[in-house]
């Protein structure tokens, strides 16, 4: 039986005085398992990732990680085994790409110590990974959105991480970037035993290499299941809303459109 | 000697070879600069005859050199307040005089001139003790006021330091009308930004203050550096924002609160003086915050010189000099970064 890496304990959360945005959600992250959360817009799924990340602390319940409550966890300590990739940032200053993914060893180091080689090569590692060793050394705020993105994976990376956790991350992706960026989940999942929560839209893309998939509605963790028993007409009728959701399976893969 | 040409000269990525290089090349142009502005002055200072002429040695030591240290001091803390406060709020057009901080700053020190400066409360003179309360509270309301959520609005908090700025203003005006005509004439002299009249008792007041205000920074260099990409990651990194978002918010208001009492609200040191850095030397913080400190000080150093000298025997205010200067630097980086993001 595997471990969970990361677990979601009775989790609540509001922006006070607007109405709660979860409620009494359980979920568990086993370790090694690459899982897709899936769920309509305003769903909640942002929220829970970043409640999963430390970024936000829930208002009930707890987040676990490795059986400890993440809040009572030293920051630097779970930075070494956590890693987020947020939805969006805004670039303000020029800072060199691989500057930014040079922040992913910040973790590792003592304080007051600067990076050494092997940070360096840690970082032009985790940037060919997502196949931009080539924007290295261009300021990110001359980027495109979604090379941006990449960049924000390779610091991501650049942490090495136990549990890897994406909020949309192919949202500004090309097709080819999409199914790349998808490829190294997938890859980083089996090479390295890497566990991955990446929250998507693009149901085509989550194929058989998936272990599971959660879908949110309103806050709910509705469905918690293999792709297959996931992605089919009636429950995805039920994550979004729809009923004009048809699905079929090809190749493992699930095709999804619209009626 | 190779080696340190190379280090000197060459092209280098490692940050510890750049770190390197920016503090040796700042040291020396702040080493220069000092030199020069205690010598130049309506009395050119010849340093062969310093220490035979008794006249020569007090318009050094007891003049001169006061006030350029203390410029040294103010222009290094204005500096790096600066770079810092860009950091923290993401807005490259942050600076303490423009987001009000020295307006509330001199606020607080107006009215401990106009209730009886020479007070000291266990060591500490009421003036920074006042100046430091103006500007905590002109920090955290021009904060709390940008604050949206996750962001940090960028618009909005320049404008939030307008206002300040402009009510911290009329209140010092109001305060000069009702304090009695000595004290409001002690106060009108140091709202421009003036480094006149100053002894070692001040330099030593301020060194207690501001050194270990300079060293809580640099130590913060790497929380900063994660910060000025994005606030979100940098949690994920290991920062506690909150934690590090109050102290710097703390040390900041320190810093410009005794560079505003001791000598008024100089303006644009803090947004001139990182830009600077970060042309020469990159983006990172842990560069940006130490240059800062050693290039905000020669700059003030040499603007006070300039404040000093230019108008013959009548002296300027220093901070009409760095207002000058600054100003459109200012508005050419509104304008740039205007192109990139609506504000």
């Amino acid at each position: 039986m595997m471990l969970p890496i990361l677990e979601a304990r009775h989790l609540g959360f509001a922006y006070a005085p607007r109405p709660p945005i979860l409620t009494d959600l359980s979920l568990s992250l086993d370790s090694g398992a690459l899982c897709a959360l899936i769920g309509s817009n305003g769903s909640g799924k942002s929220t829970l990732i970043r409640l999963l990340a430390g970024v936000l602390m829930p208002v009930s319940g707890k987040v676990l990680l490795h059986g400890h409550s993440l809040a009572k966890t030293p920051r630097q300590k779970a930075a070494r085994s956590l890693a987020y990739v947020p939805q969006s940032w805004t670039m303000v200053f020029p800072f060199t790409a691989l500057e930014v993914v040079l922040t992913g060893r910040s973790p590792h180091r003592s304080p007051f110590r600067l990076e050494n080689e092997n940070d360096r090569a840690v970082a032009m590692e985790a940037l060919s990974l997502v196949e931009a060793s080539h924007l290295a050394e261009r300021p990110v705020t001359a980027l495109s959105t979604g090379e941006q993105q990449l960049v924000s994976v390779a610091r991501a990376l650049a942490q090495q991480p136990e549990c890897l956790l994406l909020d949309e991350p192919s949202a500004s992706l090309d097709l080819r970037h999409r199914i790349a960026l998808m490829r190294t989940l997938v890859r980083l999942r089996s090479t390295l035993g890497l566990s991955i929560c990446v929250v998507t839209h693009d149901l085509h893309l989550i194929d058989s290499a998936f272990d599971r998939v959660l879908a949110l509605h309103n806050g709910q963790l509705i469905v918690d299941d293999r792709p297959e028993r996931v992605l089919n007409d009636s429950t995805l009728a039920e994550v979004y809303g729809d009923e004009s959701i048809r699905t079929r399976s090809f190749e493992g893969r699930t095709l999804v459109w619209c009626d | 000697m190779v080696r340190l040409a190379e280090v000197l000269l060459g092209r280098t990525k490692s940050l510890g070879v750049r770190l390197l290089r920016a503090l040796v090349i700042l040291t020396l142009i702040l080493v220069a600069v000092t030199i020069g502005s205690a010598c130049i002055g309506t009395e050119t200072i010849n340093f062969s005859t310093v220490f035979s002429d008794p006249t020569m040695h007090t318009l050094l030591f007891d003049l001169r050199l006061p006030r350029v240290i203390m410029a040294a001091m103010v222009g290094a803390s204005l500096a790096v307040v600066g770079a810092a406060l860009q950091a923290l709020f993401r807005n490259p057009l942050a600076d303490p005089f423009i987001l009000g901080v020295s307006g509330g700053g001199a606020v607080g020190a107006s009215m401990a001139i106009a209730f009886g400066i020479d007070r000291i409360f266990g060591g500490i003179p009421f003036l920074f003790l006042s100046a430091f309360l103006g500007a905590l509270f002109a920090v955290f309301l021009v904060y709390q006021i940008a604050r949206s959520g996750r962001t940090i609005l960028p618009g909005a908090l320049l404008l939030a330091g307008v206002a300040v700025n402009l009510i911290a203003s009329s209140a010092v005006i109001t305060i000069q009308f009702l304090a009695d005509p000595n004290r409001a004439h002690q106060i009108l002299r140091w709202t421009t930004g003036s480094l006149d009249v100053v002894g070692f008792t001040t330099i030593r007041h301020m060194t207690l203050f501001l050194v270990p205000s300079w060293v809580v920074l640099l130590m913060m260099a790497e929380k900063l550096h994660l910060l000025a990409i994005d606030e979100d990651t940098a949690t994920t990194l290991g920062v506690n924002v909150k934690r590090s978002e109050l102290l710097i918010h703390l040390v900041c208001s320190l810093l410009v609160a005794v560079t505003v009492a001791v000598g008024g609200a100089v303006g644009f040191v803090g947004l001139i003086v990182p830009h600077a850095i970060r042309l020469l030397f990159g983006e990172d913080l842990r560069i940006v915050l130490p240059g800062s400190l050693l290039l905000g000080a020669s700059f003030l150093v040499a603007a006070d010189t300039v404040a000093r000298t230019a108008l013959g025997s009548t002296e300027l205010p220093v901070g009409a000099v760095t207002a000058l200067l600054g100003g459109p630097v200012f508005l050419f980086l509104l304008r740039r970064r205007q192109r990139y993001s609506a504000l």
